[in-house]
């Protein structure tokens, strides 16, 4: 769903440096959201998970991240529903009232506004980290992952606005079943670690914000035992 | 006959309302000033300036940057002070690098000019005006924690809550155009058919046809509307025929045939045929103007229960604001500075007035656009609650329960005269009338080629007859006591009327008049819902009975005469029934005017539509049960709002001033509790439209 507004953001750029400005506002503003959200669901995930009650908390957490993955993948892989697509003609007539304006008129700094639109998209690699992101148990663990995830499209989102209309149909749609497969196997392994055989080795509830966060590949563990990898 | 004026004068249709520029709700205290549009909060005058500019896309764009430029700086703020605070003690916000404080400080400050601004701008603008909303909190508590804060910092000590600021900041100014958004939707009603109209139009002159603007055409102008083309003006057509769809005028699906000498309405659309059209009314005069203005009227108009909710509303802001005081100074000499300024934050961001203000009008306007949208127009919001409590439901016969258009069917002569002569003389009595049955007198005359006479001094008298003179003698048309030395005629199920002239009977005309398709299935859905159904009839028992014949549990009077109609409604109304009155005519005007709710139909008089609350369109009677469904559902909604926004406001504030609340929560909360409101009140505009209605916002933009 970035990809249109990359290409939007791209259009008629005057030149290559204009191209990396424009890019470099729109990650940066992308990115600020994400932190934004990944610190929101850090600290969520920090309240609920000092409180006993709620123990289950983090290996629950780490489950709805692989299921988000893996919903993810088969999306890509035209293996899932249209579910993401409803949510997102629900919310089309708000983003074009927001970005809409700034295309059209294209003031100076309009692509870090874009960005940070973009930041709230509906897509499940951010569902996946917001919930990576609650696990961690700290604000800064949570920030971290998701602004490691905005990290982790950058690539491809410059390589879209750098050769927006070179890559071909047939190519693009390889690339996303491709995407798709990494996805699965991401899920899979954080599945795995859910619940393999580390899994059992006795329960406690994240430490608060001095642990270090999780790495943003996907692997997760939500027992915080940070020696494994 | 009463005038219509003054009987439907109450003190509570006081002069209506200003409107809100986004959001169309009215404005109780807000000052005007000059080439200032008006809005009801922050939200819509963000809203509106982003989506209702007439500037283009520049100034929406700016208005973008400077609010996407804020929340990326507030976004920023938030996550390094959760990143460095979150999970310690208040009092720990004391520590850290003076470099972070001093960067959180710097990204501050602009997020607070950039979001800040438009409140703040606001809020001076009605404290100057000495009234303070919800906005003026806002402002209050974000001004508070920021200056604190960046008093610690050029200190060098004390707590910082720059996250809290921009938090506060950030969620209200996304909420609150969340919210204004919500609203304009819930309150929209004809603005889209409105814009679609057609700005020029076709004039047919001497040399030939013109392209003119709509603005200059005058009564009298010929026009032609092709297929396709909307019609701009109200008017007859006089050459050719054509399929014309109502259906965004009054949700009626099935286009109808419009040839020489029928009419036509602004804002219908001529599908198949070319169409000369002479224009009658333009403009403001157009019944679809006629329309908008009434559904703005209910928007303006004042509830019963307006003067109250004002009052509390007024006092609100100024009683929080002093526990809001009350607050800081007991947390502070109980636990310090920093958790008295967080607790009496929470306490003015908790704090939702507005919820209060709007649970009525919005529920109210939602009601009156999902009625619209059926081709139903709500005069007076309070209508909706008086119909809600209704018990009775009394009903005109002809041209209500009928179509009011019945058939001469026999002419019954004296043996001192003929046929044509009755004919003649009623034609020409009936000629200055607006009775559903002088129009059938003239059209039988027509068809028979002959010539009405002419008559001068003309008067009628409601539900009695008419009267005049032709070459100096007294002509009478009326009921049977009205002309003297009328013999007593029996016709079942028909109406007559006899003729005399110097006391003279000369004959009687005898009409026939069916009852409407949709009669038996209203009235079924009226003692369905509990409501008794009563016809009102001046006409004779006859014609009453034959008409009522298939509308079981209907109890009927006939010969009534207008005073007699309005006794039966005030009778009603000393039952605390809350009776509803559907007429047409004029002899329904005063009955229209006493009853709780007056309802007319688009074919009644001039008279009737001026003083009934209400106008069907299109003359299906199904959608007055359904409007008493309406009615209901909004009242109950109304109360849910207003359950909703005290309720919400009690737990709310007891919970700040026991220092149970975050400030954020409290500013999430308050813009979720107005959220709340408009989307309950916003399910009115999905409720289910009449059986063959048509869902006028599910058209596509010009097309049947």
């Amino acid at each position: 769903m970035c990809g249109g507004f990359v290409l939007a953001v791209a259009a008629g750029r005057r030149g290559g440096w204009t191209l990396v400005t424009h890019q470099v506002q729109l990650q940066l503003g992308k990115a600020a959201s994400y932190g934004f959200l990944g610190a929101l669901a850090g600290a969520f995930g920090s309240a609920l998970l000092a409180n006993p009650v709620f123990a289950w908390g983090e290996r629950t957490l780490a489950v709805v991240a692989a299921v988000a993955l893996g919903a993810a993948g088969l999306s890509l892989l035209g293996l899932l529903g249209t579910g993401e697509s409803r949510i997102a003609t629900w919310l089309a007539p708000l983003w074009s009232r927001v970005t809409g304006p700034l295309l059209a008129a294209r003031p100076p700094g309009f692509p870090l506004v874009v960005g940070v639109a973009m930041g709230f998209l509906p897509c499940p690699l951010v569902y996946a980290g917001l919930a990576a992101a609650a696990a961690s148990g700290s604000a800064g663990g949570g920030a971290a992952i998701l602004a490691g995830v905005a990290l982790g499209t950058v690539p491809a989102l410059v390589v879209a606005a750098a050769s927006g209309t070179v890559v071909s149909l047939g190519m693009r749609r390889t690339l996303a079943r491709l995407a798709g497969l990494v996805l699965l196997a991401a899920a899979a392994t954080t599945l795995t670690r859910v619940t393999g055989p580390h899994a059992g080795h006795g329960s406690h509830a994240a430490p608060p914000a001095s642990s270090p966060a999780p790495g943003v590949s996907g692997a997760l563990d939500p027992e915080g035992h940070a020696h494994h990898h | 006959m009463a005038s219509a004026a003054a009987t439907n004068a109450s003190p509570l249709r006081a002069a209506p309302l200003p409107l809100c520029a986004h959001c169309g709700l009215p404005l109780a205290r807000v000052r005007a000033r000059p080439g200032e549009a008006l809005y009801c909060c922050g939200g819509c005058a963000l809203a509106h300036r982003l989506t209702g500019g007439t500037e283009g896309h520049g100034q929406a764009a700016g208005l973008l940057m400077a609010v996407g430029v804020g929340a990326f700086l507030a976004m920023n703020v938030m996550m390094l002070s959760f990143v460095l605070y979150s999970g310690r003690a208040e009092a720990d916000r004391a520590s850290g690098e003076s470099w972070v404080r001093w960067a959180l400080l710097l990204l501050a400050t602009p997020a607070l000019v950039l979001l800040g601004g438009p409140f703040l701008t606001r809020g001076l603008h009605r404290l100057h005006d000495l009234e303070l909303d919800t906005d003026s909190l806002v402002v209050i508590g974000v001004t508070a924690a920021y200056l604190l804060s960046a008093r610690s910092v050029l200190l060098g000590a004390g707590p910082v809550y720059l996250d809290t600021a921009m938090g506060i900041l950030l969620f209200v100014t996304v909420g609150r155009y969340l919210e204004a958004a919500s609203r304009a939707r819930a309150t929209d009603a004809l603005a889209s058919l409105a814009r679609r109209m057609p700005a020029d139009a076709l004039r047919l002159g001497e040399g030939g046809e013109e392209r003119v603007p709509v603005a200059a055409l005058v009564g009298g102008d010929r026009i032609r509307v092709r297929p396709g083309e909307r019609l701009p003006v109200d008017g007859v057509v006089v050459e050719g025929e054509a399929s014309v769809s109502e259906a965004e005028i009054t949700g009626e699906p099935i286009p109808r045939p419009r040839g020489p000498g029928e009419g036509v309405s602004a804002g219908t659309l001529n599908l198949d045929g070319s169409l000369v059209v002479e224009v009658r009314r333009t403009g403001a005069e157009t019944t679809l103007a006629r329309i908008v203005r009434l559904v703005e009227d209910a928007r303006a108009g004042r509830y019963p229960f307006a003067p109250l909710v004002d009052r509390l509303v007024r006092l609100f802001v100024p009683l929080v604001l002093g526990l809001a005081l009350a607050t800081f100074a007991y947390w502070t000499h109980a636990a310090g500075t920093g958790e008295g300024l967080m607790n009496a934050l929470a306490v003015l961001l908790i704090a939702c007035p507005c919820a209060i203000g709007i649970a009525t009008p919005l529920a109210s306007t939602a009601a009156a656009g999902r009625a619209a949208a059926a081709g139903v127009f709500v005069r007076h919001p309070e209508s909706f609650e008086r119909l809600a409590r209704s018990r009775r439901v009394f009903l005109d016969k002809t041209g209500t329960l009928t179509d009011g258009m019945p058939a001469l069917v026999a002419i019954r002569p004296a043996p001192a005269a003929s046929e044509r002569e009755v004919l003649a003389l009623a034609a020409g009595l009936e000629a200055h009338s607006e009775h559903p049955l002088a129009a059938s007198v003239r059209q039988a005359a027509r068809a028979r080629g002959v010539a009405p006479v002419v008559v001068t001094d003309f008067r009628a008298q409601p539900a009695r007859g008419v009267l005049g003179r032709s070459e100096g003698r007294e002509l009478r048309l009326g009921r049977g006591a009205f002309v003297s030395g009328a013999p007593p005629l029996a016709e079942a199920g028909a109406s007559v009327v006899h003729l005399s002239r110097d006391g003279e009977w000369l004959g009687a005309l005898v009409f026939r008049d069916g009852a409407r398709p949709s009669a038996a299935e209203a009235v079924a859905g009226l003692r369905a819902a509990g409501l008794a159904v009563e016809v009102l009839s001046g006409d004779q028992p006859e014609a009453v009975a034959a008409t009522v014949a298939d509308l079981p549990g209907v109890v009927a009077s006939a010969e009534l005469l207008p005073e007699e109609k309005l006794e039966r409604v005030d009778e009603a109304i000393r039952r605390a029934d809350s009776p509803v009155m559907v007429g047409d005519g004029i002899n329904d005007g005063p009955a229209l005017s006493g009853a709780a709710v007056g309802v007319t139909l688009e074919s009644g008089t001039d008279l009737a539509r001026e003083v009934a609350d209400v106008t069907i369109l299109g003359g299906d009677l199904r959608r007055l049960p359904w409007l008493v469904g309406l009615a209901r559902r909004t009242l109950r909604t109304a109360r849910l709002n207003l359950f909703w926004a005290f309720f919400y406001n009690a737990i709310g504030l007891t919970l700040a001033v026991q220092g149970r609340l975050h400030p954020l929560f409290g500013a999430v909360a308050m813009v979720v509790s107005s959220l709340l409101v408009v989307l309950n009140s916003q399910r009115l505009t999905r409720h289910p439209l009449p059986a063959g209605a048509v869902d006028r916002g599910a058209l596509p933009a010009d097309s049947p």
